[in-house]
């Protein structure tokens, strides 16, 4: 099922566009708001279940798609279509962020970012790159947690003083006890084998004021994919991120004690909550000296994450040119002072 | 880029320096009193060069003097400084002086500065001098002990008073080895900021609303106490002589000297 957003006014092909937050008509402008679009609009074309080729409804061509793509561009017309059937029943994400950076804010932050590249070899050129950027939906699950912290232990404090001839140690000894419940809302997992945990982690934070209710139109004109992992697959990963947090709060509540001994510790993470949600970024990847890379810049806020080429011969001229000129400074300093210049 | 190359160009001068500020010679005159028979006739023209290039450049007399008897050492200096007046340009004038008896009950040796010496060469950079050039002295190799001798003291007079120049702040390798490690801790800090960091914390995802503290106690139990002997150092009181350093003196003749005296 390949979805279709004409505009009401002159039966165009509509996209989501990033300034006005709505559907925009690129033949007449017209702005339809995604919340009150009619659906009568979504030009719905049925090709089966489970199918990886779709049919064009604006050119006839055939739209062939990687079996995890939710929405994507006709290759041919270039109209935005949406796999309708792969975000319906347990595949429909809850919530979304719209795109607020858009392709050519995207393009000017990739180019700046890689201009203030002091590292970067002169023969790297990402801007033809960067006009290929793709703006994507990455599936995430967001959970609500809830951790029970506790624990039990006879804790000391140490302290020492001098009287006359003699070094006194005191310790005094407590019944260290806590208990904490901590929660931790909306924390992120991304969904999607493609995309490595570790980019993704460091693309976060996304701010939750702009999670809308999820509908298709928003979609229209980027890519996205569905989930790989659904949020029992993801348990174990969102355990290991949170744990630190409640170790870490534990931690500080008993930071006074020299020792903890008879210790009876738990830390317990549970879910309360989970939702399936769209988040954007842009991505750009680029082969260089037969290396992949690949710079992803975060939808919502515009923080990119990605490694550049390293030019060794940059690198050595830079320390080369500090190391001089913190010797000429040293020299500078030790000739006042010492009256000697060597 | 341009700058970067006006600092290589800098640093490249600073090493190309010491290699052209070596002036030539002039009158030969003796400056080794060797009556112990500590060199080589080969060794002391060598070390004769070595001096009068050092005296040329800072206009200061190096004088080499040994001996092998009862006598001591400083009284023996004196009385030839007396006798010979030495000088660079002037008898009697400025003047650097090491001076051995190697005698195997006295193997005593006194640094001296006479002249504008003494006050360029106070006692306490004899002192460091003399520390430095002990070890070689020890085991007998003199030639090297007296050129690091004239090179120490032709280095240290440079240097404005009351500053210490065996401070490794003054010493050229640690200034490459700091510059070196401030350069690379930039470039390292410089890649770093490169690489992309996490940025959430707990408190990004933490909810204060509903997170509570049902219980945070800490219920004293009992204590400890435990003592050991440890006697207080007395204060040995009114500092000790204002710096051992005194090793200065004035000669028979009068002439007053800076200085430091030791056994090798």
């Amino acid at each position: 099922m390949l979805l279709h957003y004409k505009c009401p006014s002159c039966g165009g092909n509509m996209a989501f566009d990033v300034d006005t937050g709505t559907l925009l008509c690129p033949n007449c402008h017209h702005e339809e708001n995604i919340e009150t679009y009619n659906d009568e609009y979504i030009e719905q074309n049925f090709d089966g279940e489970d199918t990886v080729e779709y049919r064009c409804d604006n050119c006839g061509g055939t739209v062939i798609t990687d079996a995890d793509t939710t929405a994507t561009s006709c290759s041919f017309c270039g109209s935005g279509v949406v796999m309708g059937d792969r975000l319906a029943g347990k595949l429909a994400p809850v919530k979304i962020i719209p795109f607020t950076v858009s392709k050519t804010e995207a393009q000017e932050q990739f180019k700046k970012w890689c201009k203030n590249g002091r590292f970067i070899p002169n023969s790297f050129k990402l801007n033809s790159r960067i006009e290929n950027i793709t703006g994507m939906y990455v599936p995430y699950f967001i959970y609500d947690l809830h951790s029970k912290v506790t624990l039990d232990a006879v804790g000391t404090k140490v302290s020492s003083y001098r009287k006359g001839d003699y070094i006194y140690t005191e310790t005094k000894f407590y019944q260290v006890s806590r208990d904490f419940d901590l929660f931790y809302n909306k924390v992120p997992a991304d969904a999607s084998e493609k995309m490595q945990d570790e980019i993704m982690n460091k693309v976060e934070p996304y701010h939750y004021e702009d999670l809308k209710i999820f509908k298709t139109p928003y979609l229209a004109g980027y890519l996205a994919e569905k989930y790989n992992y659904d949020a029992k697959d993801l348990f174990n990963r969102i355990k290991t991120k949170v744990f630190p947090f409640a170790d870490n709060y534990l931690r500080k509540s008993v930071a006074g004690y020299a020792t903890l001994t008879n210790k009876d510790e738990s830390i317990q993470i549970q879910e309360k909550n989970s939702m399936y949600v769209l988040f954007p970024i842009w991505i750009v990847s680029y082969d260089y000296e037969d290396q992949k890379h690949t710079l992803v810049m975060n939808g919502q806020t515009g923080k990119i994450v990605g490694k550049t080429p390293l030019s060794i011969g940059k690198v050595a001229l830079w320390l080369g040119g500090i190391s001089a000129a913190s010797f000429t400074i040293i020299k500078i300093f030790s000739g006042i002072s010492g009256g000697v210049w060597w | 880029m341009r700058i970067t190359k006006f600092f290589i160009a800098l640093f490249v001068v600073f090493l190309l320096v010491p290699l052209f500020s070596t002036a030539h010679a002039a009158t030969d005159r003796q400056r080794i009193f060797d009556d112990a028979h500590t060199l080589s006739d080969k060794e002391k023209s060598s070390l004769e060069r070595f001096a009068q290039k050092y005296s040329d450049k800072r206009k200061v007399d190096f004088i080499i003097i040994t001996m092998d008897g009862d006598e001591d050492i400083t009284k023996y200096m004196g009385d030839l400084y007396d006798e010979k007046g030495f000088g660079y340009d002037k008898k009697h004038g400025d003047v650097a002086l090491i001076a051995l008896n190697t005698h195997p009950k006295k193997r005593d040796v006194q640094l001296a500065g006479f002249g504008e010496v003494e006050y360029k060469l106070p006692d306490e950079r004899f002192y460091t001098i003399r520390e430095k050039i002990t070890p070689n002295l020890s085991d007998g190799n003199y030639q090297a002990a007296f050129e690091d001798f004239i090179k120490l003291s032709a280095r240290y007079m440079q240097f404005k008073p009351g500053v210490d120049p065996a401070n490794p702040v003054y010493n050229p390798y640690v200034q490459i080895i700091i510059a070196f490690l401030i350069g690379l801790i930039t470039v390292g800090i410089m890649a770093s900021n490169r690489r992309p960091k996490i940025t959430f914390t707990a408190a990004t995802y933490f909810d204060e609303r509903t997170s509570k503290v049902n219980r945070q106690e800490d219920k004293y139990l009992r204590r400890t106490i435990s003592k050991t002997y440890s006697p207080q150092k007395k204060d040995s009181g009114g500092g000790g002589s204002g710096g051992g350093f005194s090793g200065g003196g004035t000669t028979g003749g009068g002439s007053s000297f800076s200085g430091s005296r030791g056994k090798f």
